[in-house]
C-alpha cells in the first residue's frame, strides 16, 4: 500500500489526481505531491517502521511510491557521530548523515528508486536522466537492478572515462554536443515529445515522485536519533529539492505523531560561493532569486537557476535557519578536515556542507548543546582506474557510449532508435 | 525576419498540433506577440497579470536563457530559433 497523494501545482494551486503530467497545463508550475494521511499513526505507525527493511522502504508507509526491483540495498544510511569535527569547528552535537554508504555513493539512489518505483506502476521502460555524475551512476544503477534499460545524456566534453564508467553500469551514455545546460534542455525536450517521451525522465516529468526519496533522509535521521527531530540541519543545495524535502518531511513527521509536536529543525542551506544565487537572495532579504552562471569548485552543487530557490528560502527563513555562501578555498580544506577527523571521504559538496557548519557556529547562530545532523549527500569520485578501451567493447553488456549528437530530439531518437536501451536481457540479480 | 519557435506539448493545442511554428519579429516580446496574433492564447499562457513572463516558463533564443540577456527585449537575429521550456528538470 503505498501512501495515497494528490499533485498540486505550486504556482496558480491547481489540484489534480496523480497522473503523467509534467507540469501544470494553465501556468507551467511545477507540480508538488501532496500526501495524504497514512495508513496509520504515531506508535501503530512506529511499530510498523521499525519492522520493515534496513532500508529507505522502512517507510513505505510513508512514501507515495512503491519499491522498485533492487532498491533494498538503498538507504538506511549511517548517522555517524561527529564529536572530533563538532569540536572542530565549535558544535558540541554534531552528525553526520553519511549518504555516501548508498550503492552508487550518493543520496541520488533514493530519489531514483522512487522514481523508478512510479516509472514502473505507469508502465516506462527505459529510465532517463541528464548528468555526468551521481545522478547518472544512481540512474544506471538502479535502473540496471530493477531490470530497466538506462539512458544517460552528458555533455560531450565529458571525459572518456567518466563515460566509460556510466556505461559500465548498463547505461547507454550519449554525448551531446552542449553545454550542461543545453543539456537538460534537451532532456526536457525529449520528455515530452515522440518516443522519448515515454522514458522515465527521472529528475524531469517524475519529478514530484523523485523528490520523496530525499524525505527519506529526514525519516532515518528522525528515527536513528531516538524518534526525535534534531535543532538544525545542514544541507546542501543545487536545485533545492533535496533540502526542501527534508524540511517538509520533519514538518510531517510531527503531524503524523513519529516524532514529538514541535517545530521542524532550523533549515541551514549550504551553497558554494561560485554558484550561491539562493544565499545572495536570503542575505539581502529578498524573496526572489536572480539566476547566476555558477563557477565553482564542487559541480554537483552548480546549478545556477534553481528551480527550488523560493521555496527554499521560505522554508529556511520560516525555521529560523538559513542559507550560507562558503566562499570557494574553503571548500577542499573542509573537504580535507572531514576525512582526516572523522574518516569519511566525502565529494566537494560535502566540504561545502562542513564549510557551512563552521561558519554558522561561528556566528553564534546555534544555541548551545544544539543537536546539528550535516548531511554528506556524496562520497569521493576518484575510484575508477582508467580503461581507455572500455567504451569501444560492445556486447559484454548493455552498456554503451554512442556517437556524438547535436542537441536536438530527433539526433537523439535517432541516435537510440532500436538501440540496446530499452530492454536488457535480464536484470542483473 | 522569420523566427521558429518550438513549442511545448501541452500549448500545441493552440498550434493545431504543430510543435515549430513561423513568426515574424525581431525581439523575444514581438516574436511571442506574433506568436499570440497567429495562435491566440500564447500571452494568457506565457505571461503573468503585470506582462511578464511567468516564473517558471523559460525563453531561450538559440542557447540562452533570455534572463541573461534583454529579457523581452532581447533580439532575435532573421533565422533563429526560440524555445519555450518549462522549468522543471534538475534535482
Amino acid at each position: 500500500m503505498t501512501r495515497p497523494s494528490s499533485l498540486r501545482c505550486r504556482a496558480c494551486g491547481e489540484v489534480r489526481a496523480t497522473a503523467s503530467v509534467q507540469y501544470c497545463e494553465e501556468c507551467f508550475g511545477p507540480l508538488d505531491l501532496v500526501p495524504g494521511p497514512p495508513g496509520a499513526t504515531g506508535d501503530e505507525l512506529r511499530a510498523r517502521i521499525e519492522a520493515g527493511p534496513p532500508s529507505m522502504w522502512r517507510y513505505a508507509p510513508l512514501l507515495p511510491v512503491p519499491a522498485p526491483p533492487g532498491a533494498e540495498s538503498v538507504g538506511w544510511t549511517p548517522l555517524r557521530p561527529a564529536p572530533a569535527l563538532g569540536g572542530a569547528v565549535g558544535v558540541a552535537d554534531l552528525w553526520l548523515k553519511d549518504e555516501s554508504a548508498n550503492p552508487a555513493g550518493s543520496f541520488k539512489d533514493r530519489v531514483v528508486a522512487a522514481a523508478l518505483g512510479r516509472a514502473l506502476e505507469d508502465g516506462r521502460r527505459v529510465a532517463a536522466c541528464a548528468s555526468t555524475g551521481n545522478l547518472a551512476h544512481a540512474v544506471a544503477g538502479g535502473a540496471r537492478r530493477a531490470g530497466m534499460g538506462a539512458v544517460v545524456l552528458v555533455p560531450a566534453a565529458l571525459p572518456g572515462d567518466d563515460r566509460a564508467a556510466i556505461a559500465a553500469a548498463g547505461a547507454t551514455v550519449v554525448p551531446v554536443e552542449a553545454g550542461y545546460d543545453a543539456v537538460n534542455r534537451l532532456a526536457v525536450e525529449a520528455s515530452m515529445v515522440g518516443e522519448t517521451e515515454r522514458w522515465a525522465w527521472v529528475n524531469v516529468g517524475l519529478r514530484p515522485w523523485y523528490v520523496e526519496g530525499s524525505a527519506t533522509v529526514a525519516h532515518e535521521i528522525a528515527e536513528q536519533l531516538g524518534w526525535r527531530v534534531p535543532d538544525a540541519v545542514v544541507a546542501p543545495m543545487a536545485s533545492g529539492a533535496f533540502a526542501l524535502a527534508l524540511h517538509r518531511a520533519f514538518v510531517d513527521l510531527a503531524a503524523v505523531g513519529l516524532v514529538p509536536a514541535g517545530p521542524p529543525p532550523a533549515l541551514w542551506v549550504a551553497q558554494p560561493a561560485g554558484c550561491a544565487p539562493v544565499a545572495a537572495a536570503f542575505a539581502a532579504g529578498a524573496d526572489d532569486v536572480a539566476p547566476v552562471r555558477p563557477d565553482t569548485a564542487a559541480p554537483s552543487l552548480a546549478m545556477g537557476d534553481p528551480p527550488d530557490g523560493p521555496e527554499v528560502l521560505a522554508a529556511a527563513r520560516a525555521s529560523t535557519g538559513g542559507v550560507v555562501a562558503v566562499p570557494e578555498h574553503e571548500i577542499a580544506p573542509a573537504q580535507r578536515r572531514l576525512a582526516e577527523l572523522e574518516g569519511v571521504a566525502a565529494e566537494p559538496a560535502g566540504g561545502v556542507v562542513v564549510g557551512a557548519t563552521a561558519r554558522i557556529a561561528a556566528a553564534g547562530r546555534l544555541p548551545a548543546g544544539a543537536t546539528v545532523v550535516a548531511c554528506i549527500t556524496g562520497g569521493a569520485h576518484d575510484r575508477w582506474v582508467p580503461d581507455p578501451g572500455a567504451p569501444d567493447r560492445a556486447g559484454q553488456g548493455p552498456g554503451r557510449v554512442t556517437g556524438t549528437i547535436p542537441p536536438t530530439v530527433s539526433a537523439l531518437s535517432a541516435e537510440v532508435a532500436g538501440g540496446p536501451t530499452v530492454a536488457p536481457e535480464e536484470p542483473n540479480r | 525576419m522569420s523566427v521558429t519557435v518550438r513549442v511545448p506539448t501541452t500549448l500545441r493545442t493552440l498550434t493545431g498540433g504543430e510543435s515549430e511554428v513561423s513568426v515574424e519579429g525581431e525581439t523575444v516580446g514581438a516574436v511571442l506577440t506574433a506568436l499570440d496574433g497567429a495562435h491566440p492564447g500564447f500571452k494568457d499562457k506565457l505571461f503573468d497579470d503585470d506582462g511578464n513572463l511567468r516564473r517558471f516558463v523559460n525563453v531561450f533564443v538559440a542557447d540562452d536563457d533570455v534572463r541573461f540577456l534583454d529579457g523581452l527585449d532581447t533580439s532575435v537575429p532573421d533565422g533563429e530559433t526560440l524555445s519555450i521550456i518549462p522549468a522543471v528538470a534538475g534535482g
